[in-house]
Parts: C-alpha cells; structure tokens; sequence
C-alpha cells in the first residue's frame, strides 16, 4: 500500500515494549503506559476500558500470532502506534489458538472519524500479514517498524 | 473510576459503537480480519454504563449526543472545540484534574484536563 494513503500511520509516532507478561490485559496496560510516556494518551484507566471494550466486540487476535487492539479515544492526544513484543507469547484468545508474540496497539484520538481509524487498522492488519515482515518487526528498531508497519520495505 | 471517567468511558463506548454500525466499516474491519460479534453484547454494556452514570451528568451527556452527534467535546488551550469559543479562566479546572464542564455558549458537555 502507498505511504500516501495513509498518512496517520506513517508519520504517528511508535514506541516498542518487550512484553513481560502473559495475561492479555496486562500487556494492553503496559502498552497503555509506553503512550502515556511518549505523552499520546492519558487517563489510562479509561483507555483500558476502551481497549478492553474492542476485544469484546471482537477479539483483536488476528491470528498467526499478531493482535492488533485499537481505541479510538478522548484519551489518546495524538495518533500513535504501540508495538509489543513477546518472545514466549501471550494468551489472547485468538481463533487459532496461537499464542500472541507481536501486537501492535492503534491508537487514535477521540475527535477522528471513524473512517481514518478504520484506515489505520486496514494499513496495520495489511502490512502484518507478511511472514517477513512479522519476522523483521521482532527484531526492528522504531523507525524500521514504523516503515514496516506503513507498508514500506524497511 | 469517577464521574468524569465513567463520562468518557461511554463516549469512547459510543464511538466504537458507531463504528461496528456502520456497514462499510464493517465490511473493511472484517476485510482485514477483525471480527464483529459481540456488538449485541456491547449494545447491552452501553445500557448498563448509562445508567451507572450520575444521572446530571447523564443527561448532559444524551442532550449533547442528540444535538451534535457527540456526548463529549474536547477543551484545548481554553477553548471549547466544539463552538470555538474561548472559556473563562475561572472555568479551569485545577492543575492535574480533569473534569467536565458545560460550554456557556453552546451547551456542549465539555472534558477539561
């Protein structure tokens, strides 16, 4: 996909956490925390909620060991995007029982519409759907990852 | 949680909401693998987070909502992102709160942080 058609992905800021734990919800607050130091989120009880609701409407374990949780929220200053990483995998639920090692939080502020986050989540999923760049993202710095997950050959 | 809080809890709730029912996005989100059944379930969350709500605030917040589409609009730099106009000093909220306020120019539920 063109970086032109998606400009909130490329130019969001991204951070990248070793994920510690195993239980899903524990990760969504350590990448909670990873937006509220690059000062994109606050409230992060409230963006928990909003987190934790998206799951509810559809489990955000994409399969092939990736989820992509996604808010569009007040809470969230500035579009950013979240990469988690686990090298012993998460329990997320996913269809195909896989434990989850990449995921990749779409954060987005309350005040965008509904089609621009849409478009975030459809570049995000689209770019993860390649063995290679899953693989490269385990091992990517920031700005690498932020090409890889725009779409773009890092 | 408090009441501001629980007041941006339903309006992230509401735009996820309009999100899952909306046809196109639905069609894009499964496109790209998400799934989308539990929107019944969320629709029942909905109800239940409305009414945990401090009923005056509540109601603010369904007027809002009914009258420009969203329960909460957004304070920056002093000003109500919603109608434009700046607020007073004195309707700021001490440093490190948030709260919600009611815009005096156009009535909107406004969040101030």
């Amino acid at each position: 996909m063109a970086i032109a058609e998606a400009p909130s992905i490329t130019t969001a800021p991204l951070d990248i956490v070793e994920l510690r734990h195993k239980r899903r919800d524990s990760a969504l607050a350590q990448l909670i925390a990873a937006a509220e130091r690059l000062g994109a989120a606050r409230e992060p009880e409230v963006l928990l909620a909003a987190l934790q609701h998206s799951e509810r409407l559809g489990c955000c374990a994409l399969g092939r060991g990736i989820a992509v949780p996604h808010a569009r929220s007040l809470t969230v200053r500035r579009p950013v995007l979240v990469l988690g990483r686990s090298e012993r995998g998460i329990d997320w639920g996913a269809a195909d029982g896989q434990p989850v090692h990449l995921v990749v939080a779409v954060l987005t502020p309350g005040a965008a519409s509904a089609e621009a986050h849409v478009e975030r989540l459809a570049v995000v999923a689209h770019a993860l759907r390649l063995q290679r760049t899953r693989q490269r993202l385990m091992e990517a710095d920031a700005p690498a990852a932020a090409a890889l997950l725009a779409g773009s050959p890092a | 949680m408090n009441a501001a809080q629980r007041v941006l809890e339903l309006c992230d709730l509401d735009a996820l909401l309009e999100l899952a029912r909306d046809p196109e996005a639905q069609a894009r989100l499964q496109r790209s693998g998400f799934t989308l059944e539990g929107l019944p379930l969320l629709e029942r969350e909905r109800a239940k987070l409305g009414t945990a709500i401090d009923r005056r605030w509540a109601s603010q917040y369904e007027r809002s909502l009914g009258r420009y589409g969203r329960g909460v609009t957004l304070v920056r730099e002093r000003v109500c992102q919603g109608c434009f106009v700046t607020l007073p000093t004195s309707a700021a909220p001490p440093p490190g709160e948030a709260e919600l306020h009611l815009c005096e120019s156009c009535g909107r539920l406004l969040y101030w942080s």
